[in-house]
């Protein structure tokens, strides 16, 4: 499945555990995963040139430019020593000028203009903000807010958390999400407003006729800024801090904006937060909004060199952005099946009795499908062909290495395998041509225990017979020893010329 | 069960003063506020005479009809009206006021009238009613001879909606109303698409304000610098019963916070555009609510709509101006000041109605425009002036423009309203050439002193 792909980070430093408990994630009654799974794979694959790596999955040490690598979802938990509280302002400012002309020099001129304008705003006593789920409003500038007795300057900055209402009660009950509350940083989302009304005289309003303007220009800038503070500072230092880090971020903003400009094209910069090796702060880089991975490589070997990293790991792809606990998703990838992902059965079911290998009944049965099926839903459904090898014991898979190593080279689809009432994904493979050894790297669908890897590991291997698996460099990977058991394998391939929009169209039916 | 009017003492004794005018029938409009709890009226403005008709005749002249009654004519005075109204005051129905011999045809009309009021003051409303909106209308019909009033209630988001029976009952004790008052920072650039006609420009200023009014949907309003809940009550239990043991009516303050935009585009967005024009200044916002139990959500529509109208209704009003007279401004480039905002009492309660003067419109304009369209009388000492005209250019944007040759105006008449001196901006230039002359005098007269001495 494709969450499963994104799951794993290899470039932080995670725990082995961590990988293999999300490796094995859960998910129940799902009967097409390889299904769903072969439609999302190669549009992010087919962008790779070296499926090597995919295949042999020897080496995590991806390629610097390889996009694949970097769509793997981060799993991060910062764990720092002194207990901090991360400040997080997020919001939109609104940028609009008129322009007399369109040329470069005269758009950068005005930009440049409305940017101080901005930056003197955020310096103004009319910014102000709001401390998300609290009727907290902070006017950062002059020290003035709404709870003046709750919050004084003199107050450690933690103490916002007791103003902060929380979701659900019910946690307070719940050991369990008490705990993993505990691990997670505290993050205080705030986000910035301006005031509109005035304590000076009322003045009535002028008109006035630009007649020089020929276009508007409208921006909104995603203002992103992360500050991490221990939970003993001053609340009254704080807020210069934040309003500083806004203005300093205004300025990388315009320096981003002035660079990536075209004519009077202007791209909106993004700011990305990033985890670097010991460091605890969040490094963040405003990168050109629409600008390919590609077309910033220089730009990422700079910021590799100043903050002294190695090339061989993509620290600063966009995909490797932290991603906040207390934030949803936006890629749209599926995370947590149990959440999202609604009961395929019926399109499957519909297509098979379609193509006249089952019954009508079969629609809304709970009858699971074996890996002719598969193929056949697939080809039905997304026109998507399947290769099917006949192995007659587990123990001959051995002898398909070369097969599925050419199969991931080329196609770089995952392979299911089927055997009885078993069904696994397998997802890559580990082959040494010299001596013949094989190792597999499993998804199991059928898992539906915690994420702790002493129960992986027990049910797993109680599940597979005799099933051995090794860990090594954070890479999980499973040996079958199938005995007495036909197994099946069905590779799929992929269509290289898949549209597009079908691909995230059928993405949309099918994860939610 | 109708719904409930509760009228001014005021109302009352206008009516009687129309009904002893003798007419065989007279419209108007009954000014109030409408909340879901109760409604209210405060004021009852007669419709003006169109000048190219005769005199309603008198009563017992027999051939009038209420065939005759203009209704794009009511609606026009409606729409005049309701720019003298701040937030949270609107027109809340009709009224008809026949002989005898026409009451029987007065439900039609009054019918006709409401539906033709309410359609035409959607025309150009930035706002859009939300649920809490009240959409009931109320007609009243007042028999000269009997002064049997009979009141009903249209639903007037229902074209086919059918007369419903209300009641209209007078107040001994004069209500009080709350105050919610607030100056706010406009600063606004619209692009003009076309501007080869005013109208154009018009209309291109109406989209670029109905823009803005989305953006002010998720303003957030503080009142007296609390945060409240949006279904609470505005008025603390508490406070507000020892306001009433005073019985001085409550002014609150307003702060309108403006919400930082969702982002979804990755480019800017570039609109071409012929020219635009910017709108900036601190206009006074104020908005009255009964002093019932009012709900936070009804302060927060009442003031934003209040600064929405406050803005469009100027623009609205310059528009006008310049169609009907030319452009009195030679150079384009210069700002082009936008009326002005003032308070005039209404006797009988706490609440002012508003207007727009521009500098050089003199006190017997305005007098003579609340005559007509209020039928109110207005004395200059009741005059609040809310704001200050505008003498220095805070359009500074301008350093884009090198060949803009505005300097600003550096008068020193900022603090002077010309409208209270009763003079046009020219005399006071004038009396600044003569003092200035005069001083000149002086020191040659005086330097002459000492010479001789």
């Amino acid at each position: 499945m494709k969450f499963l792909v994104f799951f794993l980070r290899p470039f932080l430093d995670l725990s082995a555990p961590v990988i293999s408990s999300y490796l094995l994630a859960t998910y129940t009654r799902v009967r097409f995963c390889c299904a769903v799974c072969t439609m999302d794979i190669p549009q992010q694959i087919s962008s790779v040139n070296s499926m090597s790596k995919f295949a042999l999955f020897a080496g995590f040490y991806a390629d610097f430019n390889m996009d694949f690598w970097c769509r793997i979802s981060p799993v991060i938990r910062v764990i720092s020593e002194a207990p901090e509280v991360l400040f997080r302002i997020r919001g939109g400012l609104s940028l609009s000028f008129p322009l007399a002309a369109v040329d470069e020099s005269s758009c950068k001129k005005a930009l440049a203009k409305e940017f101080s304008n901005l930056s003197a705003k955020l310096r103004s006593e009319s910014l102000v903000f709001h401390v998300s789920r609290t009727s907290l409003y902070i006017w950062p500038n002059t020290g003035v807010s709404t709870s003046p007795n709750d919050l004084t300057a003199d107050s450690p900055c933690g103490d916002v958390f007791s103003l902060i209402q929380t979701d659900d009660d019910d946690s307070k009950r719940r050991s369990s999400k008490k705990k993993e509350k505990k691990i997670q940083q505290q993050v205080v989302n705030l986000s910035p407003m301006f005031e509109m009304s005035t304590s000076s005289k009322a003045v009535a309003p002028t008109i006035k006729y630009n007649t020089d303007c020929h276009h508007l220009v409208n921006i909104t800038l995603p203002m992103d800024t992360a500050v991490s503070l221990p939970t003993e500072d001053k609340w009254g230092s704080l807020q210069k801090i934040l309003v500083d880090k806004l203005v300093h971020q205004l300025a990388d903003m315009e320096k981003c904006l002035m660079k990536y400009m075209k004519g009077s094209a202007i791209c909106v910069a993004e700011p990305f937060h990033f985890v670097l090796p010991g460091r605890k702060e969040l490094v963040t880089v405003v990168y050109p909004a629409g600008v390919a991975e590609s077309q910033l490589e220089n730009c990422r070997r700079v910021l590799h060199g100043e903050f002294n990293l190695p090339l061989d790991r993509p620290y600063f792809k966009r995909a490797n952005a932290y991603h906040f606990p207390d934030e949803p998703y936006k890629d749209g990838y599926l995370r947590n099946p149990h959440v999202h992902l609604n009961h395929p059965a019926l399109e499957g079911g519909t297509a098979l009795v379609d193509v006249g290998d089952k019954p009508s009944s079969f629609v809304g049965s709970r009858q699971w499908i074996g890996s002719i099926e598969v193929q056949l839903v697939l080809n039905q459904l997304l026109g998507v062909t399947s290769k099917i090898m006949f192995v007659n014991q587990g123990t001959e898979l051995a002898s398909r290495g070369r097969d599925l190593v050419l199969h991931f080279q080329t196609e770089g689809t995952p392979v299911m395998i089927g055997g009885g009432v078993l069904a696994h994904t397998i997802l890559g493979v580990n082959w040494s041509e010299t001596t013949g050894e094989i190792k597999f790297l499993i998804l199991d669908p059928h898992y539906k225990g915690a994420e702790d890897l002493q129960t992986i590991v027990e049910k797993v291997s109680s599940k597979m017979h005799h099933a051995v698996f090794y860990i090594i460099n954070y890479q999980l990977i499973f040996r079958f020893v199938w005995e007495n058991n036909l197994v099946t394998l069905c590779c799929r391939f992929l269509i290289k010329n898949l549209p597009c929009e079908r691909g995230v169209r059928i993405k949309a039916q099918q994860m939610y | 069960m109708g719904r409930s009017y509760y009228v001014e003492e005021a109302v009352e004794k206008y009516f009687t003063k129309i009904v002893q005018q003798e007419k065989s029938y007279v419209i108007g409009l009954l000014i109030g506020h409408c909340s879901p709890q109760r409604d209210y009226v405060v004021l009852a403005v007669q419709t003006p005479q169109k000048e190219d008709q005769g005199e309603v005749p008198k009563k017992k002249s027999g051939s009038s009809t209420l065939d005759d009654i203009d209704e794009e004519w009511v609606s026009i005075h409606a729409n005049q009206v309701n720019r003298m109204l701040p937030g949270g005051l609107l027109v809340v129905g009709v009224f008809l006021i026949t002989s005898p011999e026409l009451s029987k045809d007065s439900q039609n009309a009054l019918r006709k009238l409401i539906f033709a009021v309410d359609k035409s003051s959607r025309k150009n409303r930035l706002w859009s009613l939300d649920e809490n909106d009240v959409t009931d209308r109320v007609a009243v019909h007042i028999c000269s001879a009997t002064k049997k009033n009979t009141c009903r209630t249209f639903e007037v988001s229902d074209p086919k909606s059918t007369a419903k029976p209300a009641d209209w009952k007078y107040q001994n004790t004069p209500s009080y109303w709350l105050t919610i008052n607030g100056n706010v920072h406009v600063d606004l650039t619209i692009p003009l698409s076309s501007c080869a006609t005013y109208q154009d420009r018009q209309k291109c200023t109406r989209q670029g304000l109905a823009q803005w009014a989305k953006e002010l949907e998720n303003a957030v309003i503080f009142f007296n610098g609390q945060v409240k809940d949006k279904d609470g009550d505005l008025v603390d239990e508490q406070k507000k019963s020892r306001s009433v043991a005073h019985c001085s009516p409550q002014t609150i303050s307003a702060n309108i916070l403006l919400a930082s935009n969702p982002f979804n585009r990755s480019t800017a967005l570039v609109q071409v555009c012929k020219s635009s024009l910017s709108i900036q200044g601190v206009v006074k916002c104020r908005a009255y609510l009964s002093n019932n139990k009012p709900k936070v959500k009804d302060a927060v529509q009442a003031i934003k709509r209040d600064l929405l109208n406050t803005v469009s209704d100027r623009c609205e009003i310059l528009f006008e101006d310049i169609i009907l007279n030319g452009s009195q401004h030679e150079s384009e480039k210069a700002p082009c000041p936008l009326p002005q905002r003032l308070f005039i009492p209404i006797p009988g309660s706490n609440i002012m109605l508003c207007d727009y003067v521009f500098g050089d419109e003199a006190e017997e304009d305005l007098q003579n425009r609340f005559l007509e369209m209020m039928d109110l009388e207005v004395f200059r000492k009741d005059l609040e002036f809310a704001e200050e005209i505008h003498t220095r250019d805070t359009h500074a944007k301008d350093d884009q423009y090198p060949h803009d040759s505005y300097q600003p105006d550096k008068s020193s008449n900022e603090e002077m309203h010309t409208l209270k001196k009763g003079a046009s901006t020219k005399f006071q230039q004038n009396i600044g050439l003569l003092m200035a002359t005069a001083v000149v005098l002086l020191a040659a007269l005086i330097s002459l002193h000492y010479l001789n001495q």
